[in-house]
């Protein structure tokens, strides 16, 4: 893929601290994402995960370090902001707002299309292409109060896919999500990897995101682990959970850390 | 209609239709993104906008849009900084508007202001010159709202997602916030300050009851603010009340009458149900 960009690697944390209301949140982060990555963000909650997120995407400023997307500074992303997508939790948004699927899966076109300008027959065509690919086809006409979680979540992802983008964001995509679903998203993940985009996937579903990604972060404030999932064992998990953790493994990742009482 | 050969009734309806399809309009933004806190304070900033008018003597609508409009964006400005709450931030400005505005009034000792029209509404009250403002702000508003249907539908729905994504979330959020001063504004001669933010909630929320998409509730806030707006006119000229308190009590009824055969709430069939057993 021809790289217009000035850096070789997608994205870049160098020294990066994070203070939210006077608190550290993320100590020294560094970091290196190469282009086409499909990465997990895993660590328990509190460890600063999405605050990771917010960094890189500029909604939140570091106390220090610098960061780099697409080789520009976040602040600047200017333009380049079309080519990156975010999925959100799903309890961060209003379902009671009264929007039907297909809509909601349109506004991933509406920063290509910019200002004053109406969707065209292509956008459509690309709505309807991605609703496909996501299997909601079937409820594109329903009101978002009216779905699942699951559902919702797929709406956001076709909205995400909509926006054609070469950076892909997913912010804890099975929470809440019922268990059918979940595999389901798995499954759409392995179709998505093929699409050359770069994944960051903020998980805290250690055992099982693991086997569907390319490299794993582990964080709980600093960055403990950035290497291949095979990397991830019962001592990392127990710097990381800050525990001593019984493991329980499952194939070659651990599928779960609970922690021992002392 | 008789009532309508007398020139005040009918500046009063060219200014009712107006005011209603602004308000509605507006109002869908201001019930969905849950700013009726901000449509009140503005509303008060106005007050303060119309008092400070009277006494450098200029058109106490014009300054009262340039009041009410930077204080609206300063509430906006305070808020993105989280400096304070939103909320506080309102609370703050609505109040010390209000106070500059009767400080305001103090000073014009000798001089006769229908403040009570201002503050509540009157049919009386409606002039040509307001009703070219109104007309001017209506002019700007709908346009605005045409242009950027779709980035202020995405914004109002999900503006973390947005911004990410490249849409410029904040000059879309002070272009909100002056619309709003504007319409509370155009309001202000025929509804009157203090239940001029109602007008903004009432039948957008009461079109949310039905509405299962945007633009379809845009349309039955429209519809019922109409006739909130046309059937309260009527109806104070008749029963000789204030024009503002009958438009509110009207939309309000209907309110009522929405949530009670909401499809969303099917209050209806329940008690039905209930009866059966």
């Amino acid at each position: 893929m021809p790289n217009k960009d000035k850096s070789k690697n997608i994205i870049e944390l160098e020294n990066v601290v994070v203070y939210l209301n006077d608190r550290m949140v993320l100590d020294d982060i560094n970091m290196a994402i190469p282009y086409g990555c499909v990465t997990a963000v895993i660590g328990p909650n509190g460890a600063g995960k999405t605050t990771l997120l917010r960094s890189i995407l500029g909604i939140i400023k570091p106390s220090s370090g610098k960061i780099s997307v697409f080789g520009k500074s976040p602040e600047h992303l200017g333009k380049d902001r079309n080519r990156i997508a975010y999925v959100p939790q799903i309890r961060s948004v209003d379902m009671t707002f009264p929007i039907r699927a297909k809509e909601a899966v349109m506004m991933g076109r509406y920063p290509t299309l910019g200002l004053f300008s109406k969707p065209s027959k292509e956008d459509y065509k690309i709505v309807e292409e991605v609703m496909e690919q996501v299997d909601i086809t079937s409820i594109a006409d329903k009101p978002l109060s009216k779905l699942s979680g699951g559902q919702v979540q797929r709406v956001f992802i076709a909205r995400a896919l909509a926006a054609n983008p070469e950076l892909l964001f997913l912010d804890e995509p099975t929470n809440g999500v019922d268990q059918l679903h979940s595999s389901n998203f798995y499954e759409l993940l392995k179709i998505l990897k093929k699409e050359n985009m770069t994944i960051i996937i903020v998980s805290h579903d250690v055992g099982v995101i693991a086997n569907y990604v390319d490299a794993v972060a582990c964080i709980n404030k600093k960055l403990f682990l950035h290497s291949v999932p095979k990397a991830i064992n019962g001592q990392v998990l127990s710097e990381m959970y800050g525990c001593d953790a019984v493991i329980f493994n499952h194939g070659e990742i651990p599928h779960m850390v609970v922690c021992k009482d002392k | 209609m008789g009532i309508f050969e007398y020139a005040f009734m009918q500046r009063a309806l060219i200014a009712s239709i107006i005011i209603g399809v602004l308000c509605s309009v507006i109002g869908v933004y201001v019930v969905l993104r849950g700013m009726s806190f901000i449509g009140a304070g503005i509303a008060h900033a106005s007050f303060g906008g119309v008092a400070l008018g009277y006494l450098l003597n200029v058109n106490p609508l014009f300054s009262a849009i340039v009041f009410s409009g930077l204080t609206a964006l300063c509430i906006g400005k305070i808020a993105r900084r989280k400096v304070i709450k939103e909320d506080t931030a309102v609370g703050i400005f609505f109040s010390a508007t209000m106070a500059f505005g009767v400080l305001c009034i103090g000073l014009l000792k000798g001089y006769n202001i229908d403040l009570m029209s201002y503050l509540f509404g009157s049919i009386l009250a409606v002039s040509n010159e307001d009703i070219y403002l109104i007309a001017g702000v209506a002019c700007v508003v709908l346009p605005c709202i045409f242009l950027f249907f779709k980035e202020l539908k995405f914004v109002s729905f999900d503006p973390e997602v947005a911004e990410i994504m490249g849409l410029p979330v904040n000059w879309l959020y002070y272009c909100l916030l002056v619309l709003i001063s504007l319409t509370i504004v155009a309001s202000m001669k025929l509804v009157g300050i203090v239940l001029a933010s109602a007008l903004l909630i009432t039948p957008a929320a009461s079109a949310y009851q039905f509405a299962e998409d945007f633009k379809t509730m845009m349309i039955i806030s429209v519809v019922l603010g109409l006739v909130s707006c046309i059937g309260g006119l009527i109806l104070s000229y008749y029963l000789n009340t204030a024009s503002g308190a009958t438009i509110v009590m009207l939309s309000t009824t209907m309110f009522f009458i929405s949530v009670l055969f909401s499809p969303k709430k099917n209050y209806i069939k329940r008690l039905i149900a209930m009866i059966k057993k």
